[in-house]
């Protein structure tokens, strides 16, 4: 059982760690969106720029290390509402010093609320630039070190 | 995918290492983003709902009749020492102060002194109606040294009435001091005072039509007495 777990895991590390680096950037977007003059870099208020550039920039790294076009889309999907999941974390991490102002629900409806058109963006954005990295992964012809040492093994014998 | 490149594309595969080292650089720089925004955004809130104010007022009379009422050449001074406890980790700039100083009209109450009564604040108890005289009333941008985080800091702010300055209010007031001698009341004040103190490192939203929780994170707002003002 254990053992099945762990072949489980191993055989989607890669899927979930794509899934959860893309959520990390979204959530973060989100919540230095609602909130730029707390998080870090503080600005007096949200700039587009660093909106867009933290959507681009993680969407095509992740196409990079994607090899599998569907797969790719489906790690976006799953990236939302574990993004949505950060947010919400970070908006009520001073819980963790005992102290929030309002009320947990209120500020996670908040955070949705006003990351909702970001979420929304972000899907077509991962995808477009999901499908960049993984042509330039196609063009370098990149491959996972794993197959290719299978792929000597095998060439060897 | 391979039927969207144009040109050859190559047959000998190359290792995708650096572009999950990539990835690992990526994702530790957001992670350390991530959690310096959780922990300053989390410094700001407990300077939002832990900073309190304790005010202590003085109030000194110069130039009174061995009885205890105001002479004409006379003065009054009433000095706050207002005192920022601020157990938060950032530093506090008070930006504004505002502070008032009511006293409690005897001659108004005794019906002695009708325009009075019909301007002076009211005090509504659950018994009888007080009425109370405002000898002063400032608000005032100020800027003073920081309070530093964890720690406090003293601010001194005082007001000073005199004939010359104020002509009508001194006479007011001096016409209550004669009206306690005469019947042997000490005078009753009331205060109130209200300081925002700005959070270092927080920069206010430069739109007006930003977001409410925008506009008021970048300070705390403290209040503290009864605003008889109406």
């Amino acid at each position: 059982m254990l053992r099945d777990v762990r072949k489980l895991v191993s055989r989607h590390a890669s899927f979930f760690s794509v899934s959860g680096f893309l959520a990390v950037a979204l959530g973060y977007v989100v919540f230095h969106s609602v909130f730029p003059n707390v998080t870090i870099p503080t600005e007096s208020e949200s700039s587009g720029l660093l909106t867009i550039g933290l959507l681009v920039a993680p969407g095509f790294v992740a196409g990079l290390v994607t090899d599998d076009l569907r797969e790719g889309v489906l790690q976006i999907f799953v990236s939302i509402p574990l993004g949505v999941l950060v947010a919400s974390a970070l908006a009520l991490s001073p819980i963790l010093t005992g102290v929030l102002l309002v009320r947990a629900d209120e500020l996670v409806f908040f955070v949705i609320r006003l990351g909702f058109p970001i979420y929304l963006v972000a899907v077509p954005v991962y995808v477009m630039f999901g499908v960049g990295g993984m042509l330039l992964r196609e063009r370098l012809g990149l491959q996972p070190t794993r197959f290719l040492r299978s792929r000597a093994k095998s060439q060897r014998k | 995918m391979r039927a969207l490149l144009p040109g050859p594309v190559p047959v000998v595969g190359r290792s995708d290492r650096p572009v999950w080292i990539l990835l690992a650089l990526f994702s530790s720089i957001l992670v350390l983003l991530t959690a310096g925004s959780a922990a300053n955004y989390t410094s700001v809130v407990l300077a939002q709902s832990m900073v309190y104010v304790v005010p202590r007022y003085t109030v000194t009379w110069n130039g009174t009749n061995p009885n205890g009422s105001l002479m004409d050449t006379g003065t009054v001074m009433v000095s706050l020492a207002l005192t920022v406890e601020n157990p938060s980790p950032r530093v506090l700039r008070i930006r504004l102060l505002a502070f008032s100083g009511w006293v409690e009209d005897g001659p108004a109450q005794a019906g002695l002194n009708l325009t009075r009564r019909a301007a002076d604040d009211r005090l509504v108890g659950p018994n009888a109606t007080r009425f109370f005289f405002r000898v002063f009333g400032e608000s005032t941008e100020v800027s003073f040294e920081p309070t530093p985080d964890r720690g406090n800091a003293t601010y001194l702010v005082s007001y000073t009435l005199t004939r010359a300055a104020n002509p009508s209010r001194f006479d007011a007031v001096r016409n209550i001091t004669e009206y306690a001698a005469a019947v042997g009341t000490p005078l009753e004040w009331n205060y109130w005072v209200r300081v925002q103190l700005t959070i270092d490192g927080v920069p206010a939203a430069s739109s007006p039509t930003a977001a409410p929780s925008l506009l008021t994170i970048s300070f705390v707002e403290r209040e503290v007495g009864q605003n008889l003002a109406t």
